[in-house]
């Protein structure tokens, strides 16, 4: 849950107080932008992939998968409602995607034993639990081999996520055993497979080095078919792309990319598209608003209540299916005005007719709301309509640009500054940080911001600001301006008026389309890009956000030689 | 009879329920425990505190003392003084050398404080009388800084700074938790519970690092850590022989088909440790499966029942949040389940008007900064911002609420959590000693009243079985110099590299360097790169010294 900080703002920056509206860049060091340029070298060797464990999500929804028969739900609901809890969350560890958290502790092993050892005992522990794990021959006692090795070929194959070797088959099947019951062999096995590191880690391990490249390995395609699911649906390949891998629909190149375009639109792909855009754009799960004098004069004139956000999601949610279903580019989902939202009370935040959900969604014209980065679950993601953190979100996570929160930031870098009130939040904010020492990073976030400055603390589009004092009375009201400079190129001199210009400005810029790449490398690849030694790959996914829809990114990703290929940095 | 795992799961929750204490068979100690009877265990618990109180409710003020003491001198002159005590008696040791001269720490005994009605009669408003039982068994230290840039942290405690705010060249070392968990010296075999544990109230930030230079996750609440800790356990008879578990011979052969993907050719070196390191853990997890097998007459300890969750936005469910989990260690040290433990106090009651209107004040380091904390302040500013307004009264009444009120959240650190887990472990472990005689706990933090980390707060108590010369206060600053900087409410004079006193606990559990060092041959443990630069802002710590454990607090 969030909390939502309407009102307050934090400088990153503290010096004497400036009268000058204009920076000195003369005087000031400007930040170096140029370590974020993607750079193609076609000779360096790729980042090194390192072993993976499943992340949470990933480990949940394959053993959904691997106890999907009806018979088996009641021991594995009570596994994902019990053990599974203690397992350790992937949270943040200032990586962008949860699924980056890579750390393993003592608790992981304890809940994978856990949740092993109960799921074995539940699911072989009634005839009928049998025979939805091995078949009908399990009704029979003793197991046969044949029953036994069935089991052990059709499990593995969904559990490690490739054929098992015969080699492995007969180490499975080592725990037939002498007088065991059919409940023990069954839930011995089970349990074999779910500790397995074949099955806890992402191994990639088996395809053949390229010629002359020995530190390049090829995916096998039973590895692409992992690397695809677990990026696009969370979740291993299924029983039906097992089965296409096997007839060899990945041996081809034509063959691989039907296959992969099929599981990117595959409406499992639903779970991407939360999972990405949500963490990317820092979309909370859930906001509690506050309940302040300031916030309620803000929302004065909006029913608020804990529905509020819940619906303010769904629309950003629904935009961006839109756009992914359709084929629309990512630059549109910048800019579009289009609002899908059924809430009334959040169709009058945007000025706009409440959709119907069937015929064509309105288009927001009596008050601007280009594009997903103005809905309000993603102006609420900062918590505040502080312009410094609304601009820094923009230059950092939608363009990109490598801006180092200052070394020691201090003392007064946390004060609020007195806000008279006549002095618009752009002016308080630019008297306190265009400031020598200050002013080079902030005349690149700030502006951004300011911009911003046309939406309040819910979203709604503004030409004048309320000063409001502690008890949320309005001293005064002065008029937002949102003319600026943004200098998405660093120097660049131009300036633009309103919000829809510096939304179609950001839509079209090459940094935009390279973000984009770079963040979808980053959750495809479960780690951070290297901009030099990943250049290529991602130049070329780049190339293609540029030109076309971003399912046509995703499929540029996937069939970029990066994707289908693994590196050892240090390989025996 | 056949293991029943809901039945040995829930064993003691079945049984017991939520308060009443079930006694765990001695056959189910590790043997080396049961060995040691004659020769305690030692162990390590660390309590984390973020930011730091004002100076003045910190340390010992001047008034409330017993002996000739004067004022300390604070600001870029000495003529300021801070309202705290100057100590003078020098150490026989050198505490560091700078542009060739030896400069010395000073101590006093901390008995000499015996408080004033505003410091709670304790030796600081911070610890209260509530520790006065504890002043002989205590080492407070002051002038411990870290290395200079680091800021927010989270690992610093415990020597790793590599997830500061700063950490550009950081090295990405295990903390000392983590180097004692896995030692030999600790654990001579695997314990009966986890290694180690890091517990917090529900926020997810690691404060202890893995030798790959990770985070551990934290366990967030105390049912978790009572599983972790106990929910092995069985409870038993006396007399009755628990079976292993039925599963515990197929470790085996997971062991087997981790050894097979290690051998693989397209693994690379750091992909093996990954997995050595899982091996480990599921080792560790084997031995507490299998049962000894023959009962041992004589001693028991004590299990608490299962706690019940707790609403963490709740100021009464928060203050007994940490009596779980203090619980919790105190039953886990006298079982003999854990020897390691760390808690994050980064989620505390703190007072706005005593009885009336508490709230539970959070944060870690800056991490909130941008968000605030409603429950905190009303204009959403945070437990960060509030520890930036100490010094502020005069120019804004308002800011020095604020910083009052965090006050409060450390006092409930120290007379509440420090106290109350001394309390719980200074009961008799044998016929000399307590079992916090036998244990150092470290009161750590990331940053001083100046808001950078110079003079952390930090505070053991427990001597580890007589290695540490407790009852002492010692200030390892220079104090002769001005200070040449002066932010929030603290200065910057420098004093003594706070991993010396990572490296005395660490070698008071019998370690040695080639068991820490992060540098094979110095001696080293952590970050020490940045020492011996007069370049930076409070000094050039000395370099020479900071293989050796801290001076003074040794016996």
């Amino acid at each position: 849950m969030r909390h939502l900080f309407i009102a307050g703002l934090l400088f990153g920056c503290a010096n004497e107080v400036s009268s000058s509206l204009e920076p000195d860049f003369e005087t000031d060091s400007l930040p170096d932008l140029s370590s974020s340029r993607l750079i193609c070298d076609t000779n360096a060797l790729p980042a090194p992939t390192p072993l993976k464990r499943l992340s949470n999500a990933h480990y949940r929804n394959s053993l959904t998968f691997l106890f999907s028969a009806p018979a088996l739900q009641a021991p594995l609901a009570t596994a994902l409602a019990t053990d599974f809890t203690r397992l350790p969350p992937d949270r943040d560890t200032g990586q962008t995607f949860a699924s980056m958290d890579q750390r393993l502790t003592e608790e992981h092993v304890n809940v994978q034993f856990d949740l092993a050892d109960g799921l074995a005992s539940g699911v072989a522990s009634t005839p009928e639990r049998r025979v939805a794990l091995a078949g009908t021959c399990a009704e029979e006692a003793p197991l046969s081999t044949e029953c036994v090795d069935g089991f052990i070929r059709g499990f593995g194959r969904r559990a490690f996520r490739r054929p098992l070797s015969d080699e492995e088959v007969e180490r499975f099947a080592e725990l037939r055993g002498d007088g065991l019951d059919p409940a023990e062999i069954l839930g011995n096995l089970v349990f074999s497979f779910l500790m397995a590191p074949q099955f806890l880690y992402v191994f990639e391990d088996a395809g053949q080095p390229l010629s002359g490249r020995p530190n390049i390995t090829e995916l096998t395609p039973w590895e692409l078919a992992s690397r695809l699911t677990f990026t696009f649906w969370q979740s291993p390949p299924d029983d039906s792309l097992l089965d296409a891998v096997a007839s060899g629909a990945f041996e081809t190149d034509e063959g691989y990319t039907n296959s992969a375009r099929q599981i990117i639109e595959d409406p499992r792909s639903t779970t991407f598209v939360r999972s990405f855009f949500d963490q990317w754009f820092k979309i909370p799960e859930a906001v509690e608003f506050p309940n302040d004098p300031i916030f309620n004069t803000v929302s004065r004139d909006v029913n608020v209540d804990a529905g509020l956000y819940v619906e303010m999601r769904a629309e950003a949610h629904t935009l961006i299916d839109e756009f992914m279903e359709n084929d629309r580019s990512y630059r549109d989902l910048l800019t579009t005005p289009m609002v899908m939202t059924q809430s009334q009370r959040l169709a009058e935040i945007y000025e706009v007719e409440a959709w119907d959900g069937s015929s064509e969604p309105p288009v927001a014209t009596a008050a601007p709301r280009p594009g997903i980065l103005t809905r309000s679950a993603v102006l609420l993601a900062t918590g505040t309509t502080n312009p410094i953190l609304r601009g820094a979100f923009l230059r950092r996570e939608i363009l990109c640009d490598d801006l180092e929160v200052p070394p020691d930031l201090p003392s007064e870098a946390f004060q609020f500054p007195e806000q008279e009130p006549d002095q618009s939040t752009r002016e308080v904010v630019d008297a306190k940080t265009n400031v020598e020492g200050c002013a080079g990073c902030h005349a690149l976030i700030n502006p951004l911001g300011y911009a911003m400055e046309s939406f309040d603390g819910l979203g709604k589009f503004r030409t004048e600001e309320e000063v409001l004092d502690s008890n949320g009375e309005i001293l005064a009201t002065v008029p937002i301006d949102p003319v600026i400079r943004p200098q998405l190129d660093l120097g660049d001199t131009n300036t633009v008026d309103t919000v829809e210009q510096l939304m179609s400005d950001i839509a079209g810029h090459p940094k935009t389309a390279s973000c984009f790449a770079r963040h979808l490398y980053r959750y495809a690849f479960r780690q951070d890009e290297d901009v030099v030694r990943d250049g290529c790959s991602l130049i070329n996914v780049q190339e293609a956000i540029e030109a076309g829809s971003m399912t046509d990114a995703l499929i540029a990703l996937v069939t970029d030689d990066g994707f289908k290929q693994i590196v050892l940095e240090d390989a025996q | 009879m056949k293991y029943n795992r809901i039945h040995r799961r829930h064993f003691l929750q079945g049984i017991g329920g939520a308060l009443l204490t079930v006694p765990i068979l001695p056959s189910l100690l590790p043997r080396e425990a049961r060995a040691q009877a004659m020769n305690p265990p030692k162990r390590f618990i660390g309590l984390k505190h973020w930011n730091a109180p004002p100076v003045a409710r910190t340390w010992p003020t001047s008034s409330g003392i017993r002996g000739d003491y004067t004022v300390r001198p604070y600001a870029l002159n000495r003529a300021f003084r801070d309202g705290t005590t100057e100590l003078s008696t020098p150490l026989t040791e050198p505490t560091g050398n700078r542009s060739g001269n030896r400069y010395f720490g000073h101590w006093a005994p901390l008995s000499d404080f015996i408080g004033t009605e505003a410091t709670g009669d304790g030796f600081s408003t911070m610890f209260g009388r509530e520790l006065n039982p504890f002043r002989d068994k205590m080492l407070y230290l002051r002038g411990l800084h870290f290395p200079a840039s680091v800021n927010h942290n989270n690992g610093g405690w415990l020597g790793n700074f590599a997830a500061s705010e700063n950490p550009r060249g950081s090295r990405a070392n295990a903390t000392l938790d983590q180097v004692l968990a896995n030692s030999s010296e600790v654990y001579a075999t695997a314990p009966i519970g986890p290694r180690s544990i890091s517990l917090s109230p529900g926020q997810f930030a690691s404060i202890v690092f893995d030798d790959s230079g990770s985070g551990i996750t934290p366990v967030i609440d105390p049912v978790a850590a009572w599983t972790s800790l106990f929910g092995r356990l069985d409870g038993g008879s006396e007399g009755e022989t628990p079976a292993d578990h039925p599963r515990r011979n197929l470790v085996n052969r997971i062991y087997e088909d981790f050894r097979a993907v290690r051998g693989s050719a397209q693994i690379s070196n750091n992909d093996r440790q990954r997995l050595d390191r899982h091996v480990g853990f599921l080792n560790d997890l084997q031995v507490r499966l299998q049962s000894s097998g023959s009962v041992i007459a004589g001693g028991s300890c004590s299990a608490p029942g299962e706690p019940p969750a707790r609403n963490l936005n709740s100021v009464e469910e928060v203050r007994s949040l940490y009596n779980d989990y203090l619980d919790l260690i105190a039953a886990a040290v006298m079982c003999d389940v854990t020897r390691v433990f760390t808690l994050n106090c980064c989620r505390v009651p703190a007072l706005v008007n005593p009885g009336v209107e508490d709230v539970v004040a959070q944060g870690c380091g800056s991490c909130n900064s941008g968000e605030g904390n409603p429950n905190f302040d009303q204009a959403g500013r945070s437990w960060h911002y509030a520890a930036h307004s100490y010094g502020s009264e005069l120019s804004d009444p308002a800011l020095g609420r604020l910083g009052n009120r965090l006050s409060s959240a450390y006092e409930f650190i120290g007379r509440r959590v420090m106290a109350g887990l001394l309390e719980r472990l200074d009961v008799p472990e044998d016929g000399e000693s307590t079992y916090l005689d036998n244990s150092v706990v470290l009161l750590g933090g990331e940053l001083g009243s100046n808001h950078v980390p110079d003079s952390v707060p930090t505070a053991l108590a427990g001597s580890l079985g007589g290695y540490f010369d407790t009852g002492k206060y010692l200030d390892y600053m220079r104090l002769q110099n001005a200070s040449p900087f002066v932010q929030e409410n603290g200065t910057f004079v420098e004093g003594a590299h706070y991993n010396r006193l990572l490296i005395a606990i660490l070698q008071g559990f019998g370690l040695t360097a080639s068991d820490y060092e992060t540098e094979p041959g110095t001696g080293l443990f952590g970050e020490s790169r940045m020492l011996g630069r007069s370049n930076v802002h409070w000094g050039d710590m000395d370099p020479d010294m900071a293989n050796r454990p801290l001076n003074g607090i040794v016996a």
